[in-house]
This record gives C-alpha cells, structure tokens and sequence, in this order.
C-alpha cells in the first residue's frame, strides 16, 4: 500500500530500482545453486528436461499450461526410464 | 487501478493456473505471473513487477505475498484477497488430498519417479525466473552491477540474503541508481 502510494516518489524511485535489482540478484544466486546440486557428478538425460522448461519459459515466454503438458510427461517418462 | 469483475475474474483464472502448473516453490509461478500481468493484460510494466517482487523477498513471511502485492496493486484490496485465495485454495485441496495418499505409498516406484521427473522442471522454471527478473529489474549499468553484486554475496557467502537487500537499498538512497 505504500508502495503504491510512494513507489513514484523521486527520493524512493533509486531504493525500489536497486531492491528489484538485488532480489533479481538472489533469485540468479538460487537458480545457479540447483542447477549445481542437480548436476553434482554427472549430467543425465534429466538435464535436457530442464533445459526445454527453461527455454520454452524463459527465453521464448510461451504459455506454462502449454510447456507442462510436455514437459511434465516427459520428466516423468525420463525418471521412469533412468530408475528401470 | 481498474476495479472491475473482469479484472477480478482474470485474476482468479491467472493465480489459479499457477497454482496448479507451477510445480516447486512461489518462486517458480514468476515467468507466467509475468507472462500474463505484464505481457498479456499490461496492467503493471516491467518496474512495477520487479519492485513488488523485491518487497515480497524483503518483507517477513511465505513468498506467496507477492502474489497478494500483485493483486493489491492491479485491482486494491479486493484484488489481493482474490489473488491470495485463487493461488492457495486449488494448489492446498491438491496437497491435502494427495498428501494421505503421497505417504501410503511412500515406498511406491511410481510416486518417487513422478517426483523425479518433476524436479528439473522446477530447475528450469526457477532459472526461467532469475532471467525475467533480471531483465524486468535491470535497465542500466547501475543495475546490472547492483544484480551482479546481490548474486555474489548470495553464491558466495552464507550472508543472509536480506543484508543483499539492505545493502542495496542503502546504495538506493545515495542515488546511485
């Protein structure tokens, strides 16, 4: 509520754009941290299942209803097939 | 900013999806929270979204309170109570149905492959949030560095995050940015 009421103010316009800037920061720090624990030894057929989710959302920004219905049954069928 | 029942019912059709498709953590919701507030309907650009998302990070409590932010700021106080409602009703009915039946088959081959094969999704969906993030937060070189300087002492050190934030929003006031 006061963002919305002083998020315009000049004074506080330098303080949100640096906060954006620095949780964009963490969130980088975090998603670079799961890929390192998912990798850990090896890179596995599981990999390529994050790749798609992150270019089919990320890059290309397309509708995530969509990229699930295949990228889910995908993962799935991957993890089936690494367990067998 | 409009306060219609076509915003409110946009909103509910918005949170709901993501509630249900989004697998992981709040933070993989953002691409298609994004997607559809920013791209699709336009009613907060690219600084709003990003300055909301980093008050939800620095405020105390779940991260789903950036959910009720958005909500707030695109349709007030309403706008928050739906947004918070339709992102937590579908996905908790979900957990507490399959909850009793996740634990009966605990050992079961198929719930740890369904598992499995959802975990790099999450990865991808998380990654997929640093880059929107980034792009949404970073305009310039002052940013950028900001951003740079966040990943480093969050990576690299075991500060708490909030002294990223704190930092950051010091360097804000001295305006640097």
């Amino acid at each position: 509520m006061l963002y919305r009421r002083y998020g315009d103010l000049p004074a506080l316009h330098g303080v949100f754009a640096s906060l954006a800037a620095a949780a964009a920061g963490l969130v980088i720090a975090t998603a670079i941290q799961m890929v390192a624990a998912s990798i850990k030894r090896r890179l596995r057929p599981q990999h390529l299942v994050a790749v798609l989710t992150f270019v089919a959302v990320g890059v290309l920004r397309w509708p995530l209803l969509w990229v699930m219905v295949v990228v889910a049954p995908l993962g799935i069928a991957i993890a089936w097939w690494e367990r067998k | 900013m409009k306060d219609d029942s076509g915003v409110y019912l946009a909103l509910i059709a918005i949170f709901a999806l993501c509630s249900v498709t989004a697998v992981g953590s709040a933070t993989s919701t953002v691409p298609e929270m994004h997607r559809q507030v920013v791209d699709l309907h336009g009613w907060i650009g690219d600084r709003t979204f990003s300055e909301l998302f980093a008050i939800a990070q620095a405020a105390p409590g779940p991260n789903v309170v950036f959910v009720a932010l958005l909500g707030h700021y695109i349709a007030g106080v309403p706008g928050a109570l739906i947004a918070i409602t339709a992102m937590c009703v579908p996905s908790c009915t979900i957990a507490y149905c399959t909850a009793r039946l996740i634990d009966r088959f605990r050992h079961a081959r198929w719930r740890i492959v369904v598992q499995a094969g959802l975990v790099p999704i999450t990865v991808g969906l998380v990654a997929s949030s640093a880059l929107v993030l980034a792009r949404a937060a970073d305009r310039g070189v002052a940013t950028a560095l900001i951003t740079a300087g966040s990943f480093a002492l969050c990576y690299w050190t075991r500060v708490n995050p909030l002294i990223a934030l704190a930092l950051a929003a010091v360097l804000g006031l001295t305006g640097v940015v």
